[in-house]
């Protein structure tokens, strides 16, 4: 949602202009965004209608631990300050409201004294649906001496905005519904399931929205790019961290045998499949079955419940499901990387010369030749440590191709998938639709499992 | 194929999204694949969850046997190979095997380690001095 310069003149009418275009779409969907919208052009035509709340006064902070928005803050009659925090661009003309008025001259009347942001606790609003991640955060922001606004939901969040802005910090968790009218000026998707965004308003880029998503694996794991050296407060993940295990999101081995305990015929199935083909997949001979994969990410799941940094652990925020998918993810891709980087070994290397006589390319290199050197001499003497992988891979392909020849959406499906495709890109590019892609998925995973295959995925029999 | 990627990346992906696949899926259509494949799929479940059961039972034998005889091993470093996990003792370097199966073998399942702190001056004292007593 990009808001022109222009556009943010009158923002106000624009709400209004906004309302009125929901409105006349009666999509159930939207009652939701229509009722909020209402609200908050109400809202912000009260405020655009009467003065900024009484008293007000303007706060010059001179500390140097001030807060890194700015140097104004605003002290209203109760004592509540707020300094130049966060904004929204669905509401404006609220925060301008706000802003503007430190600039109005005081209104002398009775005022309990000045305070600077320093003696006064500063504001937050989080944003999560997830009752946890919630009330995780607000513990963790209370600790930091924050007075905390909550909302589950974006609607509800914007309407806080737009009642209480500006606040010092503005935290939504990634997935949280609703959330039309937040602007995200930057977002990016990390490595591990891990998404942190930072959205920097346009208006003011001294005014920062901080979109963190907690669903990461690990406290550890969050990334902290250097854009978030200048917001306001930085989240400590080691405070995170403890956090957490005082909630107890990380399983326990217990709970995780209740996990396995509860896993239900159809899920059991799902996982040892998924592993079969993952297996397959990493070119791994016919004695390595998918159930070792599936036995690895169990084993990793039990050493990470240890909680001592090892194994990866199961936060029960995730499907148990969906966190043994992820293991044997990784893991399998560490197999590849460790098949693909290990070292070559004497074994492997043996040659033998005209007169039939053995000999290694290796025998000549020193016990302090690193991997590399070992890798070049063996590579100069033509051998490949990889090279039979590949040529069963590429036999693989030829024979997974040869199998569907006759079925053109197969085929297609497999083209896709083998150029490392998504669903909705391979139906785009092939014109297919997402019951034929369905039907071709079936068909293939069908083809591959049965018996005249030598059975699929576990059993296929290569 | 056009694409220049390697053949077995092509593998790779190809069976990845297989596998991811079987996760969009419901229930009743995993269930109705396998039979499909010729598998009862209660059977094969239950199968599956033995041989899991099994690991976990063999790994937690396994590290309280390490434990009694005073052995630290890093638990990252399990490693597998071929039908078997392998590690070493963090202080003295002695192996420890185990499969899935219940098996386990390795030196430092022979006795207590050498170099850990749980065991007193004269329990060293004695092993020490009395080599014959050494439990094996």
């Amino acid at each position: 949602m990009e808001h022109s310069s222009s556009e943010l003149l009158s923002p106000a009418s624009e709400l209004l202009r906004a309302h009125k275009l929901l409105l006349k779409d009666s999509s159930p969907a939207e009652t939701t965004i229509k009722e909020v919208t209402k609200v908050l052009a109400k809202v912000i035509l009260d405020l655009n209608s009467s003065p900024p709340r009484q008293p007000l006064r303007a706060v010059v902070d001179n500390t140097p631990s001030g807060s890194a928005s700015g140097d104004i803050s605003i002290v209203d009659s109760v004592g509540n300050e707020n300094t130049g925090g966060n904004d929204c661009s669905a509401v404006p003309e609220a925060v301008a409201a706000w802003q503007v008025s430190p600039l109005t001259p005081p209104v002398s009347v009775p005022t309990p004294s000045p305070r600077t942001i320093n003696d006064v606790s500063r504001s937050a609003l989080v944003i999560a649906n997830d009752k946890s991640v919630l009330k995780i955060t607000k513990e963790l922001l209370k600790h930091e001496g924050y007075s905390v606004h909550s909302a589950p939901d974006g609607a509800e969040g914007l309407r806080l905005y737009g009642r209480c802005a500006p606040f010092d910090l503005v935290l939504i968790d990634y997935y949280v519904p609703e959330t039309d009218g937040v602007e995200i000026d930057y977002c990016a998707p990390q490595k591990d399931g891990i998404k942190l965004a930072l959205a920097i308003s346009k208006i003011n880029p001294s005014q920062r929205m901080i979109l963190a998503a907690l669903d990461y694996q690990h406290p550890d794991q969050v990334p902290r790019p250097t854009e978030l050296m200048h917001i306001p407060v930085l989240i400590n993940t080691r405070q995170l961290r403890e956090l957490f295990e005082k909630f107890q999101y990380w399983a326990t081995r217990e709970e995780i045998d209740q996990a396995i305990a509860a896993l239900s015929p159809a899920e059991w199935l799902k996982l040892e499949k998924s592993a079969a083909w993952r297996v397959w997949g990493q070119g791994r001979s016919a004695s390595d079955k998918g159930k070792d994969l599936l036995q690895d990410a169990l084993l990793s799941t039990f050493i990470g419940a240890q909680g001592n940094g090892s194994g990866r652990r199961w936060n029960k925020r995730v499907d148990f499901v969906m966190h043994l998918t992820g293991a044997m993810r990784g893991i399998s891709s560490h197999w590849k990387d460790k098949s693909n980087e290990r070292e070559v070994l004497e074994c492997e290397a043996v040659r033998c010369d005209a007169e039939g006589q053995e000999f290694s390319p290796l025998d000549n290199l020193g016990p302090g030749d690193t991997r590399d050197e070992r890798l070049r001499v063996a590579a100069a003497e033509g051998f490949q440590p990889a090279a039979e992988r590949r040529l069963i891979a590429k036999e693989e392909i030829e024979k997974l191709f040869r199998m569907f020849m006759n079925d053109k959406e197969a085929t297609l499906v497999l083209q896709g998938f083998s150029e490392g495709k998504k669903k909705n890109e391979i139906v785009q590019k092939y014109e297919l639709t997402a019951k034929q892609y369905d039907a071709a998925i079936k068909r293939i995973r069908v083809k591959l499992s049965g018996p005249a295959n030598g059975g699929g995925g576990e059993e296929h029999g290569r | 194929m056009a694409d220049n990627t390697s053949h077995d990346e092509q593998l790779k992906r190809i069976m990845n999204q297989l596998a991811d696949s079987m996760l969009e899926l419901s229930h009743e259509e995993v269930l109705a694949e396998t039979r499909g494949s010729g598998t009862d799929p209660q059977q094969e479940a239950e199968r599956t969850r033995a041989v899991l059961r099994q690991a976990s039972k063999a790994l937690e034998a396994v590290n309280k046997r390490l434990w009694s005889l005073g052995h630290t091993v890093n638990l990252k470093s399990w490693k597998h190979w071929e039908r078997n996990y392998y590690n070493s003792c963090r202080d003295c370097g002695l192996s420890v095997n185990f499969t899935v199966g219940g098996e386990t073998w390795g030196d430092a399942l022979g006795g207590p380690c050498r170099r850990s702190e749980r065991y007193t001056a004269r329990e060293t004292k004695r092993l020490v001095g009395d080599p014959e007593s050494r439990p094996m």
